[in-house]
């Protein structure tokens, strides 16, 4: 005995066909990429998860100083963090209510998740001529609950994202036919952006270069005929405006820093941050290539999906021994510039990654800068998506499924956001001290000296205007007030070990002037706040434009 | 032809049932006097890990209460798995192994060996799954009847899953329930008049295993799949226009009262004596008595205390939340299937390295990619995954990975498959027998002494040596047995490593005959299954 169900054949067909004709597919892709990207955006808000990350004030802070500050200018961009990810907030962070709620960030990365989802389905397509494989493709990624709370985030890797996507795009359509110089121009311009938005698009660039190397490698060699004149004039189309970005940013930090090499050489780059893990032994995978690779790929898992990143090796397998993919290789290059980034920034220490899974229990911290993996997703979906394109139907339910079904494991809480756990329990988190709510109940005005390196408390939270606070980029309050603390400021908040605190409370003479002119306010084990006594003889515009003048 | 197959079908229960007994946990006597049973929790007894005593003690207390709940002896004995709600003792584990041990013990008490007969049981299920495997290899992948002998005794004999049949854990018939759950489907898939008792199967199946384990609801969540899309079928049918049929088979349904029935009772079971129809066993605050075990546990205890100091209070508070860390997380997958598969300590591959060879099978997957092997497979993947995702893989002190057990049953069928490919077969048959030697020694070695196994984290920290196997091997030279047969009937007249190697000759000549001789002797072609 049977239960049945018909359909009308001819009903169906006739669907089909006004899906393909008539259905605008990339409108649909945009369209729920946005959808997915509001709700997301506003589950985080509801839950107050948009700015947990410590680095996601800063950049938030870094954009709102190019117009909001003491001394504001493009200067504020600093020497360390690329500056794209910033400038582009700058639309937004105008409005102190997309500033102060991290939503001025939002917007930007968002944005930044539709054209990437976008791009990728473009990619799978192009690569497979197919647009169910590249739904596919778009859905792991867009589905993908790392990347929808990333996305929900100021921090800068869905902006990398997007130039990552957006250059890899049209730099396989070069690679796929090597007549379209305009893509491989509009590869290098994006290119140029990813340079400038992190520093994995330096290592995506340089790669992209040696693909074209590689495809021209025996006119190379021979130096002479068409084909060298060729290579020649498109590997200068490339790379001029490829690499423009690194020449930008490295004398920009000769410039205004006075090192081109100022973001590794810095006291505030990874590169140190990194090497007092070293000094405590908890470098795992420094100089330890095994590790490296592992930390990487173990990170990636985490950020993919257990099933999916296993859907996605499948997928890479099949796409390598794909004999019908002209240049797979090459493209396969590309795909994979994250894990070689990460592994070799990994091994040299310039990066770190704490991960449960691998960090031994006895270390202080086991969970940091996990989201590096999320790098990782877009190879995951794209090769996902040509998985599916290779399967038989009943594969392709089976891929479909299991990409679903990876979905409905985050869901269910048995795979982890592991971002967010980051943001919210892993050492990526921003502080949270008492001082910031008293500070926010009891401000009333006034300049306030605070060491923001060493993030002391929150601006956004502690609702201090971005123009009344003097940071170490405020030249030359700064200095100044590290020397006459009561020069400028009507507040002093220090934090135990930081510039503030180690300038003025640990100098007998400071700490003695510090007390003629304020009273401790607040007091913490940790933080000391102090409030001016008598207020500035000065009108306090008056002050600023005088400090200003000095300015050199 | 007919013959042969029930001929080779007894053959492997026959193994089943003798090598069982010859390895078989026990002391002589009932072993049900509750004020005694104290005194037996030693290493190498039938009564080494509270995994034993505390289904042990459920059963008595169910013949001598007809209730589940334990007295404080009873208690006692089979702490630390024992959890307690107010006054009331109960097992971690649910009922399913020692309601199943019963009548063993029963039967067996009428000659004074209710103890060993009662854990024959387990035997028993190992022998069911055996039956099973064979069938499998025969009716579902058609393998030649050498393939389909050697199937079984590699499951039974060549893996670690021996340890675990000769006492009184839930691993053996969950394997037994698998095998027989993806059989009860292949059945049902045929179609036959049967088709609605086979249906009914799957659906008991399912919900029985469930009194045994609860992963087995994952576990066998392939063999339902396989359920549903076999009952599924999708045709083009012309008649005055075209049509798409979609049709079910109403069996499925129709049968499905079966499981619904064994979930209300277990349900009302666990209202009854838990409280809650959700309520299990291991959820109740569990109960501690001071042993030596318990001693031994603290000194780990206090090993973990130490470490989760040195973390910080964010990692305390990461711990609290519950994300990273609790029971079942994907974040364990990659660690912990690396312990349960090539861990120096609980590897699969290093304690039953012919399951190495199960590769040859799957790899057939690539040409002929039957649904029936993928299911299979994904049976496998399945239990690695869900064991992986636990937040201990080790399963406490054990003899090898324990929790894999079922996933040794397919792969022993994959290797059946992998052996019949005609290319390189002699090389393929010549692997196998070497393999097979070194893993049936290895299963052995554990059957006949001990299963209290450290993992190598708390070997270390206690400054034992031992870690996996080789602990297994000193008590086989220093006569350290807890097989009854040899300790009642031989240990007077040979060495326990004469006893090991007399079972373990025996049982490889019968494999290498089975492997070179047997097929001499059939006139089947080599590979039916490549047909397929």
């Amino acid at each position: 005995m049977n239960i049945n169900i018909t359909l009308d054949l001819k009903k169906i067909t006739r669907v089909k066909e006004w899906v393909e004709a008539h259905l605008p597919w990339e409108r649909v892709i945009l369209l729920t990429a946005l959808l997915l990207a509001v709700i997301a955006t506003a589950y985080s808000f509801s839950h107050d998860y948009i700015v947990m990350y410590g680095d996601a004030e800063s950049h938030l802070n870094i954009a709102k100083r190019t117009i909001n500050s003491i001394t504001p200018g493009f200067a504020q961009l600093g020497g360390i963090w690329l500056p794209i990810p910033h400038m582009m907030m700058v639309p937004f962070i105008w409005s102190d209510f997309l500033w102060r709620t991290g939503l001025a960030g939002s917007i930007v990365s968002g944005f930044c998740y539709v054209i990437s989802g976008f791009y990728l389905f473009k990619l799978v397509r192009l690569i497979t001529k197919s647009t169910a494989a590249a739904t596919v493709g778009f859905l792991t990624f867009a589905l993908n609950l790392n990347i929808l709370y990333m996305q929900s985030t100021p921090m800068t890797e869905l902006p990398l994202i997007m130039f990552f996507m957006l250059s890899s795009y049209y730099f396989v359509r070069f690679v796929l036919d090597d007549k379209r110089v305009l893509s491989l121009i509009a590869a290098g311009f994006f290119g140029f952006m990813a340079t400038l938005s992190r520093y994995d698009g330096w290592f995506l660039v340089m790669i992209e270069a040696g693909v074209i190397v590689l495809m021209y490698l025996p006119a190379i060699l021979k130096r002479n005929g068409e084909k060298w004149k060729m290579f020649q004039g498109k590997f200068l189309a490339f790379i001029t405006p490829a690499f423009f970005g690194m020449i930008i940013w490295t004398s920009w930090d000769y410039l205004i820093l006075g090192d081109p090499f100022y973001f590794t050489n810095s006291q505030f780059s990874a590169k140190s941050q990194q090497s007092s893990w070293l000094a405590r032994g908890e470098l795992p995978a420094y100089h330890n290539i095994f590790q490296s690779i592992i930390y990487y790929l173990v990170t990636a898992m985490s950020n993919i999906g257990l099933i999916v990143f296993v859907l996605s090796i499948i997928g890479l397998i099949w796409y390598l021994r794909d004999k019908k993919q002209q240049q797979r290789l090459l493209i396969a290059l590309v795909m994979i510039v994250p894990f070689i980034f990460y592994i070799v920034t990994l091994w040299l220490g310039q990066s770190v990654i704490f991960i449960p899974h691998l960090t031994p229990v006895s270390f202080e911290w086991r969970l940091f800068n996990v989201r590096y993996g999320l790098m990782a997703v877009p190879f995951a979906a794209f090769f996902t998506g040509y998985l599916f394109f290779r399967c038989k139907p009943s594969g392709r339910a089976l891929v479909l499924g299991l990409s679903l079904a990876q979905f409905a494991l985050y869901i269910v809480g048995y795979s982890q956001v592991i971002t967010l756990a980051d943001g919210t329990v892993g050492l990526s988190h921003a502080k949270r001290p008492d001082a910031e709510v008293w500070m926010r109940d009891h401000y009333n005005g006034g300049l306030v000296l605070m060491d923001d390196y060493a993030r002391t408390m929150s601006l956004l939270r502690s609702n201090i205007p971005m123009q009344e606070s003097i940071y170490i980029g405020n030249k030359p309050f700064w200095d100044e007030s590290l020397r006459e603390p009561e020069k400028y400021a009507t507040w002093i908040v220090m934090q135990k070990d930081d510039t503030v605190w180690n300038s003025i409370y640990d100098d007998p003479l400071k700490q003695g002037r510090l007390f003629k002119y304020f009273n401790k306010a607040y007091t913490s084990p940790e933080i000391l706040i102090f409030k001016r006594i008598k207020p500035l003889g000065v009108d306090e515009k008056t002050l600023i434009e005088n400090g200003r003048k000095k300015k050199p | 032809m007919r013959l042969k197959l029930i001929l080779s079908a007894v053959l492997v229960v026959l193994l089943g049932v003798v090598l069982h007994i010859a390895t078989v946990r026990g002391l002589p006597g009932n072993m049900g006097d509750t004020t005694k049973l104290g005194s037996l929790i030693r290493e190498a007894s039938p009564f080494e890990s509270s995994h034993e005593r505390a289904p042990y003690a459920e059963m008595i207390a169910i013949k001598d209460n007809h209730t589940i709940q334990l007295t404080k002896d009873l208690a006692n004995f089979g702490s630390p798995d024992i959890g307690f709600k107010g006054t009331k003792y109960f097992s971690f584990f649910p009922s399913g192994v020692s309601a199943s041990i019963l009548p063993g013990y029963l039967l067996g008490s009428r000659f004074n060996l209710g103890q060993v007969s009662a854990y024959l049981t387990m035997g028993l299920f190992t022998t069911i799954a055996m039956l099973f495997i064979f069938l499998i290899c025969r009716d579902v992948f058609e393998l030649p009847l050498w393939a389909a002998i050697i199937a079984p005794l590699t499951y039974a004999f060549g893996t670690t899953a021996w340890s675990y049949s000769v006492t009184i854990y839930q691993h053996a018939p969950a394997a037994a329930l698998a095998m027989a759950s993806f059989y009860s489907v292949w059945r049902y898939r045929q179609k036959g008049r049967k088709q609605f008792v086979w249906a009914a199967a799957v659906w008991f199946i399912y919900g029985i295993s469930l009194f045994f384990d609860y992963p087995n609801a994952l576990l066998l969540l392939p063999f339902m799949v396989y359920f549903l899309i076999s009952s599924l079928s999708v045709s083009m049918v012309k008649r005055r226009k075209k049509v798409l049929r979609i049709s079910m088979n109403s069996a499925i349904l129709r049968a499905m009262p079966v499981f619904i029935a064994l979930i209300l009772y277990h349900g009302y079971h666990n209202a009854h004596f838990l409280g809650g129809w959700k309520q299990i066993g291991n959820n109740l605050q569990r109960y501690t008595v001071k042993t030596a075990e318990q001693i031994r546990q603290e000194k780990v205890d206090a090993k973990k205390r130490l470490e989760r100091e040195n973390a910080t209070k964010r990692e305390l508070a990461e711990k609290a939340g519950g994300g990273i860390t609790k029971a079942l997380s994907e974040d364990k997958v990659p660690v912990n299937a690396q312990i349960l598969l090539v861990g120096v300590d609980k590897g699969l591959f290093l304690f039953s390295p012919i399951m190495l060879l199960a590769l040859l099978g799957i790899i057939t997957l690539r040409k002929k990619p039957i649904v029936e092997k993928s299911i299979l497979l994904a049976f496998i993947i399945a239990n690695v995954f869900v064991y992986s995702s636990f937040g201990d893989p080790y399963g406490g002190w054990a003899y090898g990975p324990r929790y894999l057990i079922p996933s040794m049953a397919g792969f022993s069928i994959f290797i059946a498959i992998g052996l019949t490919q005609p290319k390189l077969q002699i090389l393929r048959k010549l692997t196998f027998v070497i393999l097979f030697g070194v893993s049936s020694a290895i299963a052995l070695a554990g059957a006949l002494t001990t299963n209290l196994v450290p993992p190598k984290v708390e070997a270390d920290f206690l400054k034992l040596k031992y870690y996996n196997f080789t602990h297994a091997f000193d008590l086989l030279h220093k006569n350290v047995s807890t097989s009854f047969v040899y300790n009642q009937y031989f240990a007077s007249r040979i060495s326990l490593m004469q006893y090991a190697e007399a079972i373990w000759m025996t049982l490889y000549v019968l494999v290498v005959a089975v492997v070179f001789i047997v097929p001499l002797m059939s006139r089947e072609t080599p590979v039916k299954e490549a047909n397929k």
